[in-house]
């Protein structure tokens, strides 16, 4: 067994906010802030709506200002030369609040999917694709998800989704095995 | 199921894989998320929710009236916080296009070149902050509380009065091992003093620099201070050549001041002005005898020269309007039907303003999905706008209007014929005089007029400044 440190794919993460807006957002000026939300709200928004699914799209928008509510609030805990990554921080912020609510809440709506329409054979194909891999999803646990999502949506290393997640590594490596396997179990369901 | 890890883990997805995970895509963030986030942090209790109809979805800031005015990017903003002290807290951030004199506070003049980034706050006890991120910016300090400038590579603790910090994006010898190359960049700051003295406080501790020496901090770059003793070996022809190199240094340093300070110059005199004067009664930083968004004829004239306009607008950046409060207007001895009006007018100017953004965008952007543009802030919606305005365009219009305010041009006879960015920018400048004739409606011209004057504008006071060497 091969474990890679990261995604052969390029993180979906921005590039980090620079030090001197950072330093501006901790003293509380609204325009870092804003620098900061539309620095990361792209992949917080992302992975927010991967978490709960269709349907939820106001969750998703009430959740990601949640989130940055709390990352503008406790920018002083944050350390900017300490282990954690800026974005990985705030995505880490994102998960735990995306699994308590999946935690809290009744089940998402039944999924329905988009009708094929005259789509070509290729939008067809990515869209029977992107259901395949949403069910694979859905079908996981919000923890088992967190963590694969922000491994394979979020570039994130194995050691950074035990930090976000409160548990240590082989849960990690267990979890992404399991979200691994279940996902090969759709994709093959769908021809390449 | 479970979490403990099975004998055979199922291996990392490969590359293939991977790219199929690209089908599933995400949903976009909504357009004003940032101004949701803001608002809530500064208005609202620290709940961990509230319902998605309540007031999260409203931009309602209540901090302050002044400071409800969400920035443009293209403007300097000051916002006067507390308008009994003897001088007052001002704050901005500025992306300069060209060069552009700012007034920092009471405490000093940025002269910034084209491409500076900086952020100031200024307290009203005179303890002065300046983030410069980027960019070529010089400094005049007035006398009067700390004054820093942090860079990326340390910071600039002023004890003289008159330098310049210049920051380059190098190659990093460190930072290219193993890094992409967008990383591979490091700040080397260079710092000039022309006048006085900086303590420059880098990785290898403070250095102090005096008037007409140079130091460089920043990685792969140890200071060096140009007017530094002569190493004790050193020979007689090597001292002429350090020597001439100084001689021309200094040269330079002398010929920047002599240059530069005609463009200090007049926002100096404001600067005296404003520190004159009671802030509560009403503007007179040009001591001019009159309001600060109606400079004299001399003053504009003045402001044709440097390509500068100055105006004041209502809060109406937002995605929703901001309201002044009852007790801010009750402290500022506004009429409960004064206030009535003026929060009407913010309303009714709010939903013209973005009507007419939404106009402006869908011709700037050839866009067609009129949702789309009408789920953006205003403030989105000029950024927008002006970004698709050809390079150095909005400088040009800046002046043209510069000089017709001053009495030296005339407007275009048709302005259905100009550029989008034109219309936007000769609609901004006159949000003030629009909202007072809304609001004279209700309560009189004269009491509009007092209205207005009792902050200086409506809310925001903006310049913009800096001709085109094109």
């Amino acid at each position: 067994v091969t474990v890679a440190a990261r995604p052969a794919t390029p993180a979906r993460t921005p590039a980090e906010l620079d030090d001197v807006t950072l330093r501006r957002a901790c003293r509380g000026d609204a325009m870092a802030w804003r620098a900061l939300v539309e620095r990361y709200q792209r992949p917080v928004v992302a992975l927010l709506s991967r978490m709960l699914g269709p349907g939820r799209r106001a969750q998703v928008e009430d959740l990601a200002q949640e989130t940055f509510l709390h990352v503008v609030r406790g920018l002083d805990g944050f350390a900017p030369g300490g282990p954690a990554k800026l974005s990985t921080w705030i995505l880490t912020i994102a998960a735990r609040r995306a699994i308590d609510e999946l935690r809290r809440r009744a089940p998402a709506p039944a999924l329905v999917e988009p009708a094929g329409g005259e789509r070509g054979d290729d939008a067809l194909h990515r869209a029977e694709l992107a259901a395949a891999i949403r069910r694979a999803i859905a079908d996981l646990s919000p923890e088992y998800r967190a963590a694969f999502l922000l491994r394979e949506y979020h570039g994130l290393d194995y050691a950074e989704i035990a930090t976000a997640l409160a548990i240590d590594l082989g849960t990690v490596k267990s979890r992404l095995s399991r979200a691994r396997a279940a996902l090969r179990a759709a994709l093959a369901e769908v021809h390449p | 199921m479970t979490d403990r890890a099975p004998d055979d883990l199922e291996p990392e997805l490969g590359a293939a894989e991977r790219a199929r995970l690209e089908a599933w895509t995400a949903d976009a963030p909504p357009a004003d998320l940032a101004d949701r986030v803001i608002a809530a942090a500064r208005g609202e209790p620290a709940t961990s929710h509230t319902p998605v109809a309540g007031p999260r979805r409203h931009a309602r800031v209540v901090a302050a009236f002044l400071a409800g005015a969400l920035v443009t990017a293209a403007a300097t903003v000051v916002i006067v916080r507390r308008p009994d002290s003897a001088h007052r807290a001002a704050a901005g951030a500025r992306v300069t296009t060209a060069r552009e004199s700012i007034a920092l506070g009471h405490r000093g003049i940025a002269v910034a070149e084209p491409g500076a980034s900086l952020a100031w706050h200024v307290d009203a006890d005179g303890a002065a902050r300046v983030e410069q991120s980027a960019g070529d910016v010089f400094y005049r300090v007035e006398p009067g509380g700390a004054f820093v400038v942090a860079t990326a590579a340390g910071e600039v603790r002023v004890t003289g009065t008159c330098f310049r910090v210049e920051i380059q994006m190098k190659p990093s010898a460190s930072s290219l091992k193993g890094a992409a190359v967008g990383a591979a960049l490091a700040a080397v700051v260079v710092v000039t003093v022309y006048e006085g003295g900086v303590v420059v406080a880098g990785d290898n501790g403070d250095q102090r620099v005096a008037a007409g020496e140079r130091v460089v901090v920043g990685e792969d770059a140890s200071a060096i201070a140009l007017g530094a003793p002569p190493p004790v070996d050193i020979t007689r022809d090597q001292l002429l050549v350090r020597d001439a190199t100084q001689r021309r240094i200094i040269a330079e340093l002398t010929a920047r001041v002599a240059g530069l300070e005609p463009h200090v110059a007049g926002p100096r005199e404001a600067i005296r002005t404003l520190r004159r004067g009671d802030p509560r009664d009403h503007a007179d930083d040009d001591g001019d005898g009159r309001p600060w968004f109606d400079p004299s004829p001399e003053l504009l004239a003045q402001f044709a020269a440097e390509c500068r306009i100055r105006f004041d607008t209502p809060p109406i950046e937002g995605t929703e309007p901001f309201q002044l409060p009852a007790d801010y207007a009750a402290e500022a001895g506004i009429a409960p039907a004064e206030l009535t009006a003026i929060n009407a007018g913010i309303r009714e100017l709010h939903a013209r303003w973005k009507a007419r953004l939404i106009a402006l965008y869908l011709e700037a952007t050839g866009e067609v999905d009129r949702d789309r543009a009408d789920a953006m802030s205003p403030s989105a919606l000029a950024r927008e706008i002006e970004d698709k305005g050809a390079e150095g365009e909005a400088d040009e219009i800046r002046a043209r209007i510069a000089r017709e305010r001053a009495g030296l041009a005339r407007p275009p006879a048709d302005l259905s014929q100009t550029s989008p960015v034109e219309r936007y920018l000769r609609s901004i400048i006159t949000l003030g005089d629009e909202m007072e004739t809304i609001v004279a409606r209700a309560v009189g011209p004269a009491r509009a007029r007092a209205l207005r004057e009792l902050n200086d504008g409506w809310g925001s006071k903006h310049e913009m400044s800096g001709c085109s060497t094109r």
